[in-house]
């Protein structure tokens, strides 16, 4: 009986010494934390009672690589920052929840280029053009124009700022190039495959060649977010979703590619990831920031290693990337402003990251120190990566730039699935377009859904 | 009588099979918390790697995984406390005394058991933050006190195993009524306590929706929180250090099963005696 007695007088103990706990972490986030917080650069937290600008910027971001860069920052500069990281899905919730409350909200948050346009048109964010006329001037004239398009609202104000260009790129192996094609000249390699009609002769040479061990492409996933991007208008116009022929296309090419089974996996799974350094498939598709955390996690000190080159694919196209924006309802104006420039705009910081990475700049002063560099890759068979980004970055500074819309993530999200339904014979093509346009539908009941394929 | 060694030994394979089946996961798990990110995404491997410190910097660099294991436990322990104890209070009320309303208090604890928790969460934020309890565990924690799902359970094996004539025996020789509860009827219901006292902590332990609304300040973040945001950096992404935050993240639970398992047996066993 007494151990009975014992055994629960300790919990309600421990009950009581939580709740003691729990009003201390109240009282924390009050007075407290501000002291505390000036003590600990760089992981403080900010509550509702510290934002009257005394507290620490705190950001919202799904990305590692930003709490990094934004803690070295406010270590550099004796600003104390709060990075909260949250993933992809939970943040767009949470900051549909919080945003527009002073109480809850962020002083600086981050999301992908998919959801851009949605943030930029919520009117929840600083106006930069407005609140730092010239540097916002500064960051528009040396960016490129696809990303401050973006970044910008429909009266042209900057609204976001990013750090990357994603250009897309097409990585090909080298010896099953020399092989099937005669050359892994990336030119040469990207002139062979910038023809989608010739896709199927050449991978039947391919399949002759390695007795149908290597296949065309890593994963159809990779593939599609290169093929959606050759649209030349927007998803949505004036509140109408349009199913079109361009669309139609994009199923018709996947049918054949399934049919024909041209493909090593649909998604980015082990076998793809294995297949870097196993000769498994001939070309993939990833933007700059696929260097590092697809393709080098892969093949660096691997077979794969020296074996692949990167060029031009068939259809320009960005993929991802960060964009940062402030709230209004900030108190921390400059200090976020000076953050958000720092790991993200300053020149010196932009050339570093992206060195080190192998990635690509948001600025043409970066870039230029980046290919004046004349740095040759040792993983791309020395390659002059940064060269090659650029070649590429004039390619889609050609390409219009009004085409993205707040419901691209969505839209492409949908088109995946009923590409592949009808890819993979599941329906027919009628039934995954008109499934297509039921699914935008339901998710934007204010758009109007029209087929036109 | 030939037979029966026979069918022993197959029934031992196959149960030794399933159990290789059970542990096969966490196998894994384990051995991918010793494997690099590369070597994990290139493919499966049952051979432990050498980078079990690299994951764990990595992992301590990205996140204070540490402090969000206390988190956890405070608030895992504490709602397990306050959930046992309030329940087991509750359901003996509804078992040993007669009073006004005592059906009509018993059908609305049944009909809040069939409310799905999610469709209260906004309501529930909204309440948080005017209270002021943003960023704070008491959210996490109090809630606890009052479990429909806990109250019903206990007071279903109280009415089986608990006797009106100990109460009144007690009575009789001079206790109150909280030290009849203390003292008589929480040993009685122990096994009762502890099968949903193993439940409660687990909830709490993986609860993620709830924190992941309440909570915003990273020194406050519980595992669950912590372990989703290995699994949020698409271009900079750790897997290795994923896994291992994720092995660190199951030991309590293991210990509580490990540890309590046989109350969950006896619990279940009592519950579904009638006399």
């Amino acid at each position: 009986m007494s151990s009975w007695k014992k055994m629960f007088a300790g919990g309600v103990a421990a009950a009581l010494a939580v709740t003691m706990l729990g009003c201390g972490g109240t009282a924390e986030s009050g007075s407290d934390a501000k002291s505390e917080a000036a003590s600990a650069k760089g992981s403080g937290s900010k509550s509702e009672s510290e934002k009257g600008g005394d507290g620490p910027v705190v950001i919202w971001t799904q990305g590692n690589s930003i709490k990094e860069d934004a803690e070295a920052w406010g270590a550099e500069n004796g600003v104390d920052v709060d990075v909260v990281v949250i993933p992809f899905a939970d943040l767009q919730t949470k900051l549909k929840q919080q945003i527009t409350d002073p109480k809850t909200a962020p002083d600086v948050y981050a999301v992908t280029k998919d959801y851009v346009k949605d943030w930029v048109e919520r009117g929840a964010n600083l106006d930069l053009s407005e609140e730092f006329p010239e540097e916002a001037k500064d960051y528009m004239d040396n960016t490129y124009k696809d990303l401050v398009a973006l970044g910008s609202n429909d009266k042209g104000n900057l609204q976001a700022v990013t750090a990357e260009y994603p250009v897309g790129m097409m990585y090909y192996n080298r010896e099953i190039a020399k092989n099937i094609l005669g050359t892994d000249d990336p030119d040469e390699v990207g002139e062979a495959l910038s023809d989608v009609d010739t896709w199927p002769d050449l991978y039947q040479k391919i399949n002759d060649a390695y007795s149908g061990k290597v296949k065309m492409f890593g994963t159809t996933q990779n593939l599609n977010k290169m093929l959606s991007n050759r649209r030349e208008k927007p998803y949505v116009r004036e509140d109408v979703f349009t199913v079109t022929k361009d669309m139609a296309n994009i199923f018709e090419i996947n049918k054949e590619i399934y049919d024909d089974k041209m493909f090593l996996t649909e998604k980015e799974d082990d076998a793809y990831f294995a297949g870097w350094n196993t000769d498994a498939f001939f070309v993939d598709f990833l933007p700059s920031w696929g260097y590092s955390s697809k393709f080098q996690t892969q093949v660096d000190g691997k077979d794969g290693s020296g074996k692949w080159g990167m060029t031009t694919p068939p259809y320009a196209y960005n993929r991802g990337g960060t964009y940062f924006f402030i709230t209004k309802t900030t108190s921390h104006k400059k200090d976020a402003w000076d953050l958000v420039k720092g790991i993200s705009v300053d020149t010196q910081k932009l050339v570093d990251v992206q060195k080190k990475k192998d990635g690509f700049a948001s600025t043409k002063e970066a870039n230029k120190i980046l290919v004046d560099s004349g740095y040759e890759e040792p993983l791309l068979g020395n390659q002059k990566v940064f060269e090659a980004y650029q070649k590429q970055a004039e390619i889609q500074e050609e390409l219009p730039t009004d085409v993205v819309t707040k419901y691209d993530g969505d839209i492409e999200s949908f088109m995946n699935d009923a590409v592949i339904n009808y890819a993979n014979g599941s329906m027919s093509l009628d039934d995954a377009m008109k499934g297509l346009g039921t699914q935008v539908q339901s998710a934007y009941p204010e758009l109007t859904v029209k087929y036109n394929y | 009588m030939k037979t029966k060694p026979v069918k022993k030994t197959v029934m031992y394979i196959c149960l030794i099979g399933l159990a290789v089946i059970s542990f096969f996961p966490f196998y894994v798990m384990i051995i991918n918390a010793t494997r690099s990110t590369g070597d994990i995404l290139s493919g499966f491997s049952l051979i432990p790697g050498k980078n079990i410190t690299d994951n764990f910097n990595e992992m301590q660099s990205r996140v204070d995984v540490l402090k969000s294991f206390r988190n956890s436990l405070l608030v895992a322990l504490s709602s397990t406390a306050l959930t046992c104890y309030f329940s087991a209070m509750t359901a003996y009320g509804l078992t040993a005394y007669d009073f006004k309303l005592k059906n009509t208090a018993f059908t609305a604890i049944l009909v809040i058991m069939m409310i799905p928790p999610q469709l209260s969460i906004i309501g529930f934020f909204k309440f948080m933050k005017g209270m002021n309890l943003l960023n704070s565990f008491i959210p996490l924690i109090l809630p606890s006190v009052a479990s429909a799902t806990t109250v019903f359970f206990i007071k279903q094996y109280a009415e089986t195993a608990l006797s009106r004539s100990i109460i009144e025996s007690a009575r009789i020789d001079g206790a109150g009524e909280f030290k009849i509860f203390n003292r008589m009827a929480l040993p009685i219901l122990a096994p009762a306590i502890f099968t949903m006292g193993i439940n409660s902590f687990v909830a709490s332990w993986n609860n993620y929706l709830v924190p992941l609304i309440l909570l915003s300040d990273t020194k406050k973040f519980t595992l669950p929180l912590v372990i989703r945001i290995f699994n949020a950096d698409t271009q900079d992404p750790s897997v290795g250090a994923m896994y291992l935050c994720i092995a660190i993240s199951i030991v309590p639970v293991m210990i509580v099963f490990f540890v309590f398992s046989r109350y969950i047996i006896d619990g279940i066993g009592a519950g579904g005696e009638k006399e």
